[in-house]
């Protein structure tokens, strides 16, 4: 299983600032980030390494913050690895809420981490075709 | 012009003989209302304790609270068939307060509203297009059925839909409208915007009210459209409109004597003030049938003008209104209460009960900003459902204020921790 943490962020400066603050305080590395908007405020969630205890440490800081379970995919960071991963999900029958990539190895290894309705149903499609989200320690290791 | 010329240039003193004959007969008419009955039994009195007007102070307030805790039928003295009309105003919570209507009640109204507008300068050839909204609120059927009354050609427009308002005006020739202040100052902006100057339209009176607005405003409003701005002031709980208007002197607004008997009082201690010192409106009907109000406390202030009007009718003026002596708030002409607010943010777990209520002005328009903060646990982590609480919040408010604001999510502590009377309402307009 796989978790990002989400953070409920008024629009106003020093959001972010404070999420990065007490990342760095736990000494919590960051692998990816990502904003949605919604006008007056927005959701910003993050890959980390550990996210139970980046979701603790944000909660500790005085920040709104959930932990959801994702899907996280490895794709080859080449042309078309996004078109295999996609094509994978879609084959699958799986609808994506909310995506996004970051690169582990130029030339060779990206991750595509989804957010979608249920995590569940989607991981039992995903082992239909032979695939497996990679876990938190997974992605840890990276 | 006159309506009821006699009435409205009755001598004082035969007027104040008028009002202490109408206030024996309606004491007693509200004795029969199991809310008065109870009352005037804590207090006391007897109807047969009232002879004239200055007995009035034995009489007990009556406050908007009472009308909520007797809901729906506590001040209702005649049996419901004889009852033809209910409206609403706006409760402090939840519930809305009802005012019931028998024919007769109607009737009254409607001459009271139709005498309202003949002094304003209104005649049965103009076309009167009526720009507030229908329905349960007083300001529509009330103008509808008094301009009906006197004879002018109605457009029942109803609020809203500009373009087809000005349309309206332009195909009808449109002399007399009656809309809110900032409605027509929004209509005059867009008439402009499309390149119209105002002052073609044609339009002479305009009759404003449901607002208080400066003087200032009327004088914009004059200068835009070349009409003359009519100050319009009545409560749902008096019936609605026509119970206070400006004639064409406009010195003040007459408040018809021989239907109401109007008081100021300091509304921190309750007593009488002099004329011409600011306090609060108490009002007091004289003809009601359905459901006499006493001494009904309307919260609004203002004061007597101390001189009598120069077009020579003996009812009293009433000032420009200054505002509430309570937390009221009045959103594009709809009164709203910031408790109704908290009550329905109570229905949402995932809120905080701490708020705030931003009132901003754009393009003459209202709009209510309604900011709450987000409960910790309520956070899903997908921003849909945050759109989603936001959506249904607002829908709720809507239903229930007729006012639909834009709901702002904030974080926890966001907000001013409450210190006693805590300021939850910001009002950023310029009326």
């Amino acid at each position: 299983m796989a978790h990002h943490v989400a953070v409920f962020l008024e629009n106003r400066p020093h959001g972010l600032e404070r999420i990065g603050l007490a990342l760095k305080e736990a000494k919590i590395n960051i692998r990816a980030l990502t904003l949605a908007d919604a006008g007056d405020y927005g959701v910003a969630k993050l890959l980390v390494a550990n996210p139970q205890k980046a979701c603790n440490v944000l909660k500790d800081a005085g920040l709104i913050a959930s932990l959801r379970e994702i899907i996280a995919l490895e794709m080859t960071d080449l042309p078309g690895g996004f078109f295999e991963a996609s094509q994978k999900l879609a084959d699958a029958g799986i609808n994506i809420l909310d995506a996004y990539g970051f690169i582990v190895e130029k030339g060779a290894r990206a991750i595509l981490v989804v957010q979608v309705e249920d995590v569940a149903q989607a991981n039992a499609r995903l082992s239909g075709i032979g695939m497996k989200s990679i876990s938190d320690d997974d992605l840890a290791d990276l | 012009m006159y309506w009821a010329k006699e009435i409205e240039e009755l001598p004082r003193k035969q007027l104040e003989e008028l009002q202490a004959k109408k206030l024996r007969e309606i004491v007693a008419r509200a004795a029969k209302s199991e809310f008065y009955r109870q009352k005037f039994e804590q207090a006391g009195l007897r109807p047969e304790d009232i002879h004239t007007v200055r007995d009035l102070a034995k009489i007990p307030y009556t406050v908007k609270n009472d009308l909520r805790d007797n809901y729906p039928y506590g001040l209702l003295t005649v049996p419901l068939k004889d009852v033809v009309r209910m409206h609403v105003s706006s409760g402090t919570t939840g519930s809305p307060t009802v005012i019931f209507h028998t024919i007769e009640d109607i009737r009254r109204w409607a001459d009271l509203m139709a005498r309202s507008l003949a002094a304003a300068g209104c005649i049965p050839e103009d076309v009167f297009q009526n720009m507030t909204t229908y329905g349960m609120f007083t300001g529509g059927l009330g103008l509808h059925y008094g301009a009906e009354t006197l004879g002018m050609m109605i457009i029942p427009a109803s609020a809203g839909n500009t373009d087809r308002q000005i349309k309206l005006i332009q195909d009808f020739n449109t002399t007399v409208i009656h809309a809110t202040p900032s409605y027509a100052l929004h209509i005059g902006d867009v008439m402009q915007a499309k390149g119209h100057d105002p002052h073609q339209f044609g339009i002479r009176i305009a009759v404003l009210g449901a607002e208080p607005y400066s003087a200032t405003t009327a004088a914009k409003l004059e200068k835009t459209f070349g009409y003359t701005a009519i100050n319009s002031y009545g409560l749902s709980e008096m019936n609605g409109p026509g119970v206070a208007f400006e004639c064409e002197k406009r010195e003040g607004m007459h408040i018809w004597e021989d239907s109401y008997i109007a008081e100021i009082i300091d509304p921190d201690t309750g007593e009488p003030l002099p004329d011409g010192e600011e306090g609060e409106l108490v009002l007091t009907t004289l003809d009601r049938r359905a459901m006499p109000i006493l001494r009904y406390r309307t919260r609004d202030l203002t004061s007597f003008v101390d001189a009598p009007c120069s077009c020579g009718r003996t009812h009293r003026l009433l000032d420009r209104f200054k505002g509430r002596s309570d937390d009221m708030m009045i959103v594009s002409g709809v009164n709203i209460f910031p408790s109704q607010i908290e009550h329905i943010l109570m229905d949402f777990p995932e809120v905080g009960t701490n708020y705030q209520i931003v009132l901003e002005r754009a393009k003459s328009l209202d709009s209510m900003i309604v900011r709450v903060e987000l409960m910790p646990d309520a956070f899903t982590g997908d921003i849909r459902d945050l759109n989603n609480i936001r959506k249904k919040m607002g829908e709720t408010m809507r239903s229930g204020l007729l006012v639909r604001p834009n709901i702002e999510l904030l974080e926890p502590g966001s907000l001013p921790v409450a210190q006693g009377k805590a300021v939850r309402v910001i009002d950023n307009r310029q009326l």
